[in-house]
């Protein structure tokens, strides 16, 4: 039922914001109507589609089913919050963009939130890792296969990224290992291809 | 067509322009369109497979806080003209909102207009309906029956459309043939589901005689079928090409939704929106699929 607004004071995005809601109101709704970050949708608003997914302390979280008073105190992100600058993407943002891994992008910003929380746990997810993660999100558009692909793709990449450069000059933890091996290395960031005029991975 | 020329576009692996957007959280949905003064329905649905609708008492619904509207089927019927139902069957008449009688469950009966869709739901609860049940029917063949409830009584029976078509010499063929062939097909009621439901929202504006309309909407022809409803000429309604569509695969056709905001955005000098909610786009959206039952025969050589 309704009752008197209260003030909420949220962390959305890492910035500290406030705004005086009624408790009954979800936080999907206190996002989009008082924060004017609509990149978060609804879908079924009962917590089975996903497309209003966040994540709350870094989790994919339903904003449906959570109301604003209860997300007090926690560190949210929204889809507005994964882009490093404006114009710019995320290096999961741009996978989705490379593989073509979206259609209507209704269900697209829960989606790559909720891979970007799978590979922040796990850089070399299996495809059963991917799509046990997304099997909360539903997609009507793609049939799956190249949201998959682009959560493989992003995964390959950010292991590229994350690896040292000079394979020779030994990580602290790990000197032993990186000595012995005489194996190519995977650790040398590639020239990003797709920034080529004509696109596409080679 | 030159072709050691290679190909520019065909087969070459490109980026969609139009996935930067999306994946950024970027996307404008019709729910996105941020309009000065917006007004926000909430429909009161039937309980009632079929019924005739006795009463409709606002007075409670009126007195709740940011309401400014209650639209009934029978008002709204006296300012717009019935939905096209492409078929000749002039005593078959829809309306975006029922008049005089409910035909099916989740049927939208009145239009609750708020500040909010909160404040809107809220009021929507308080609308009273009296309905006098009726007898009804849920089969297609059964609806056939001339003992069947009629669904439409001024049309006189369930039937809307009994047409032949012949393309060559059927009889002769089927005659000559040795094969025979017969068989039955049957497959429930379905529906595309998109993940965004439908809505739409509509601004009126009485010194340029102009209808804008933001909707979730790739249909052709849904300006013209809006203006026919709503006694405009097509070049007074602008639908803005700019709103992405979450997904439709054919269901989204939105009329009834449309003519129910653009009514009110005429009467209340403000524009007004409907989002449907997942109840309203399952029960009495768009989305509803027809239920086929085939009878085959055929005849091989």
């Amino acid at each position: 039922m309704r009752g008197r607004p209260v003030k909420v004071r949220l962390s959305i995005n890492g910035r500290l914001r406030e705004a005086d809601v009624e408790p009954r109101k979800s936080l999907l709704d206190t996002l989009r109507e008082d924060f004017l970050l609509v990149g978060s949708h609804a879908g079924c608003e009962h917590g089975v589609c996903g497309a209003c997914t966040v994540l709350i302390d870094g989790e994919p979280s339903r904003a449906c089913l959570m109301f604003a008073v209860q997300a007090d105190g926690y560190e949210i992100t929204t889809i507005e919050g994964l882009a490093p600058a404006p114009g710019e993407l995320s290096i999961v943002q741009d996978a989705f963009c490379e593989t073509h891994g979206l259609q209507c992008g209704y269900c697209t910003p829960g989606m790559i939130l909720t891979a970007h929380a799978l590979l922040t746990h796990n850089d070399s997810p299996t495809r059963d890792d991917i799509v046990e993660a997304i099997s909360g999100n539903i997609c009507r558009c793609t049939g799956y296969g190249q949201i998959v692909e682009a959560v493989e793709f992003a995964a390959d990449r950010l292991r590229k990224t994350n690896a040292p450069r000079h394979p020779e000059v030994a990580i602290a933890d790990e000197p032993v290992r990186l000595a012995k091996s005489k194996a190519p290395r995977q650790g040398v960031l590639e020239a990003v291809q797709t920034d080529a005029p004509r696109g596409g991975r080679s | 067509m030159n072709p050691t020329i290679p190909l520019k576009f065909v087969s070459s692996n490109r980026r969609v322009r139009e996935d930067r957007r999306f994946v950024a959280g970027q996307g404008r949905y019709v729910a996105d369109i941020a309009l000065e003064g917006l007004l926000h329905v909430a429909v009161v649905p039937s309980q009632y497979p079929a019924a005739r609708i006795v009463s409709i008492n606002s007075i409670e619904a009126m007195k709740m806080p940011g309401v400014h509207y209650a639209l009934t089927g029978e008002e709204l019927a006296k300012a717009v003209d019935p939905l096209m139902n492409g078929l000749e069957t002039p005593n078959v008449r829809r309306y975006p909102l029922a008049v005089g009688q409910v035909r099916y469950v989740g049927e939208w009966v009145v239009a609750v207009v708020a500040e909010t869709r909160a404040q809107a739901e809220d009021a929507a609860e308080k609308v009273r309906v009296e309905y006098e049940p009726l007898p009804y029917v849920i089969d297609a063949e059964e609806a056939l029956d001339p003992s069947s409830p009629p669904v439409h009584p001024p049309h006189g029976s369930n039937l809307l459309l009994d047409k032949t078509f012949v393309w060559g010499e059927v009889d002769k063929h089927f005659a000559e043939s040795p094969r025979h062939l017969s068989f039955r097909v049957v497959w429930g009621r379905s529906s595309t589901v998109p993940i965004e439901t439908f809505g739409v929202a509509a601004k009126w504006d009485p010194w340029r005689e102009m209808l804008d309309v933001w909707a979730s909407i790739q249909m052709p022809k849904y300006s013209d079928q809006i203006a026919r409803s709503l006694r405009i000429p097509l070049n007074n309604v602008r639908v803005h090409q700019d709103v992405d569509v979450g997904g439709s695969y054919g269901v989204k056709r939105g009329i009834k939704q449309t003519v129910i905001v653009a009514h009110l955005a005429r009467v209340l000098g403000r524009p007004v929106r409907l989002i449907e909610d997942r109840l309203d786009n399952m029960r009495a959206g768009d989305a509803h699929g027809p239920g086929p039952d085939l009878r085959c025969r055929g005849r091989l050589q």
